[in-house]
């Protein structure tokens, strides 16, 4: 008969090796699918663009066979929070976005990104998206897509009443009544994190200055405390009597939704949000025109960037990462961007299918002209849209417009 | 014989030590971990009150106490102070007049007492998150239950977007809080009713005394010991609330900042006010976390001392 007593030593000479591999399993780099396969872990903040994310991933991984990406989403609102957990904890994914602004030269200068100089084309980047990465001499990441705020409306509600587009602030005022009088909630204006409100602005100041103007305002010789500035901060407060009921409380997702329902006639929309549009309701019939000037000159449309993808600076699997986030700015990326999922970022693609996604962004298009930068982009700190965060009082009465053009014009520390 | 009581002798004198050794030992590594993930991140939260810190990269410079000293002059953490004192103002009423009376009530022999102390204890059970969202769809001005409730019952006219208004949307979430919180409060008060003397009881009804006397005089001075522990943790409840008020108030503390209270604006000094702000200030959302601390604590044990003189006076 054998005998299998195991001794004291043999035991725990076993428990350490197995802890010893225990041990390697836990430091070795994230690989799957055998030695060769990288899994490069990315997290986005629009979980509705998974479908097509997962298609753009799929293109990519037929040329790269060796690295698989694995796309994880956090929601917009608390994106940034995850992503700032996740570096101070040591445990940030391989890629990730920095909100357009200026926290991507944080990450910069704080060593939390990998340099990606020579691995992204910039030459092919529009300017929009080139100023937003390359900076210091150095190239820190890239935009899957860009976005264009201008103003959604229901199709069918304008073409059943005889509303034509607006080319003017009253006619805008105008539409407004005429769909109040019908019913229907003219605007859906979500206002609890004032998001739209912010973008709101934007757009009407920008259908003040034009271009030209915006330089100005940037070189400090125009001023939001202008009175025809003010006037167009004022226009947002005239509009509210035809705001949706309880607006202060809602949040940017309800109001989209409720406007994909039809529950209201407009909303101030960016480009990416058609895609959530047609995932609350697939049958929406939505148009898009940019925001009228005061006097019925060239309508203006407004447009920033989705995500600054970057590559975390202790990436176990930073050139698998560095070569996907270089690819974003591929034709064959950008078209997929530019007929599915927002404004491409490469110059020279422009949407071609016969998809909606393509008809919105081909209208977005047509509709700035000028299409001034946000001026989130080139403001230290986000400074206007602080600025119109905490003015959200205006609507109830406890801020007045032009102390909100005080605050707007306080945040304009240039960069 | 002799041998046998010096070996207990020697027992006896040892046993303290062996014991107090036993204890440090069963002790160690829960203080090492309550220690480890506990104690010295408050430090650090503490040490961090006195730096420039965003929150990414290295911890700048050393700035004394000039973060307290913004503290006492931002309008906007004033505020929510202010903000969270309304619901903890309305949490104690709430807990010494209805979570009191429902507990009495519960407290008798009804048919179906487990199934509605069940009941009125699930609120509390239920995620803050949940309880929040609960309330915004009563209150929704879209698809809550509320206004059509009023036009129900003959008050459309009182139909309000109550959410949007901000004279309504503290109160509201205070009551939303309260509605949890009163399970709790309950179940503390209904704890206090068993340990209620019926001796106490029976010897003041056979000298007359009617129910609201018998109540008064002698059953709410047996429940001290629960008003001293209902009391203090709402207390701690309504400082520290956040989750419930967040999915309301959202991180602007909608509408026009009349919802902030200090949990929330310590998340958006810390995280950004809105889902595209990159303006974070780590090391002052920690000055903010000092000072709900202090609060919390100065509060606690201020509410524990005087309870604590009461109960010792009922005794």
């Amino acid at each position: 008969m054998l005998d299998y007593t195991i001794s004291r030593r043999s035991l725990l000479g076993g428990a350490g090796a197995l802890g010893a591999l225990a041990l390697l399993q836990a430091c070795a780099p994230a690989v799957s699918g055998g030695s060769s396969t990288k899994t490069v872990t990315a997290w986005g903040n629009h979980p509705e663009w998974q479908g097509v994310l997962e298609k753009l991933t799929g293109v990519f991984q037929e040329s790269h066979s060796s690295t698989v990406v694995d796309w994880q989403f956090k929601p917009n609102a608390t994106y940034q929070a995850a992503v700032n957990t996740a570096l101070s904890g040591g445990q940030a994914p391989d890629v990730f976005g920095w909100l357009e602004g200026p926290s991507i030269r944080q990450g910069a200068a704080d060593g939390l990104i990998m340099d990606l100089t020579g691995k992204i084309d910039v030459d092919n980047l529009i300017d929009p998206a080139r100023a937003q990465v390359e900076f210091d001499g150095k190239v820190w990441g890239c935009p899957l897509g860009a976005y264009t705020v201008g103003v959604f409306y229901q199709r069918d509600v304008f073409d059943d009443n005889g509303i034509d587009i607006p080319t003017t602030w009253d006619e805008l005022t105008e539409a407004s009544e005429k769909i109040a009088a019908t019913g229907l909630t003219p605007w859906a204006m979500p206002a609890k994190d004032m998001i739209l409100p912010y973008f709101f602005t934007m757009l009407s100041t920008s259908s003040v200055l034009g271009s030209a103007g915006f330089e100005e305002l940037l070189a400090g010789d125009r001023k939001f405390t202008d009175p025809d500035m003010v006037a167009g901060l004022q226009l947002m407060k005239d509009l509210q009597p035809y705001f949706n009921e309880g607006f202060e409380a809602q949040s940017y997702a309800e109001g989209k939704a409720a406007f994909a329902q039809g529950r209201a006639a407009m909303i101030i929309g960016g480009s990416a949000d058609f895609a959530g549009y047609q995932e609350t309701n697939p049958d929406v019939n939505v148009g898009v025109f940019g925001f009228p000037s005061p006097d019925g000159g060239q309508a203006v449309t407004t447009s920033g960037m989705d995500l600054n993808y970057t590559v975390w600076a202790d990436s176990p699997n930073a050139e698998a990462a560095a070569e996907f986030i270089g690819w974003f700015v591929s034709e064959e990326c950008q078209q997929i961007v530019a007929d599915e999922l927002s404004i491409p970022i490469r110059k020279g693609v422009a949407p071609l299918g016969d998809t909606e996604t393509a008809r919105i962004a081909r209208e977005m298009v047509a509709a700035g002209e000028p299409n001034i930068p946000l001026l989130l982009d080139t403001i230290e700190g986000g400074g206007t849209l602080g600025a119109v965060a905490e003015s959200s009082g205006i609507f109830s009465g406890g801020v007045t417009i032009e102390q909100l053009a005080e605050a707007l014009q306080n945040s304009m520390t240039t960069s | 014989m002799s041998v046998g009581v010096a070996t207990r002798r020697k027992r006896g004198t040892k046993q303290p030590t062996n014991f107090a050794r036993a204890a440090v030992l069963f002790a160690l590594p829960a203080v090492l971990v309550y220690g480890m993930f506990f104690i010295l991140p408050v430090v650090q939260s503490f040490t961090l009150a006195f730096f420039e810190w965003s929150g990414l990269g290295p911890v700048g410079d050393f700035v004394g106490a000039g973060n307290f000293a913004k503290l006492a002059t931002d309008d906007a953490f004033l505020a929510a102070i202010a903000h969270s004192f309304i619901i903890l103002g309305v949490l104690v009423l709430i807990t010494n007049t209805f979570s009191l009376a429902l507990a009495s009530l519960l407290n008798r022999p009804l048919r179906f007492r487990g199934l509605f102390r069940a009941i009125i204890v699930l609120p509390y059970v239920l995620s803050p998150l949940v309880v929040g969202f609960i309330w915004v769809l009563i209150l929704s001005p879209d698809i809550g239950l509320l206004n059509p409730a009023l036009e129900a019952i003959g008050l459309g006219a009182l139909q309000h977007a109550w959410l949007a208004d901000p004279a309504f949307a503290l109160p509201w979430i205070a009551v939303a809080l309260a509605w949890q919180w009163n399970g709790l409060a309950t179940l503390i008060f209904l704890t206090g009713f068993q340990d209620v003397r019926q001796d106490l009881l029976e010897a003041a009804r056979l000298d007359g005394a009617h129910e609201f006397q018998v109540f008064r005089q002698v059953i709410v001075p047996q429940l001290a010991p629960a008003f001293t522990i209902a009391n203090v943790l709402a207390a701690i409840f309504a400082l520290r609330a956040f989750d419930l008020v967040y999915v309301i108030g959202g991180p602007l503390g909608a509408p026009a900042g009349s919802t902030t209270v200090i949990s929330t604006i310590i998340f958006g000094t810390a995280f950004g006010r809105t889902s595209f702000s990159s303006d974070i200030n780590m090391a002052y959302a920690m000055t903010q976390g000092v000072a709900q601390f202090l609060l919390v604590g100065v509060i606690a044990v201020g509410m524990l001392l005087y309870f604590g003189r009461r109960e010792r006076n009922v005794r």
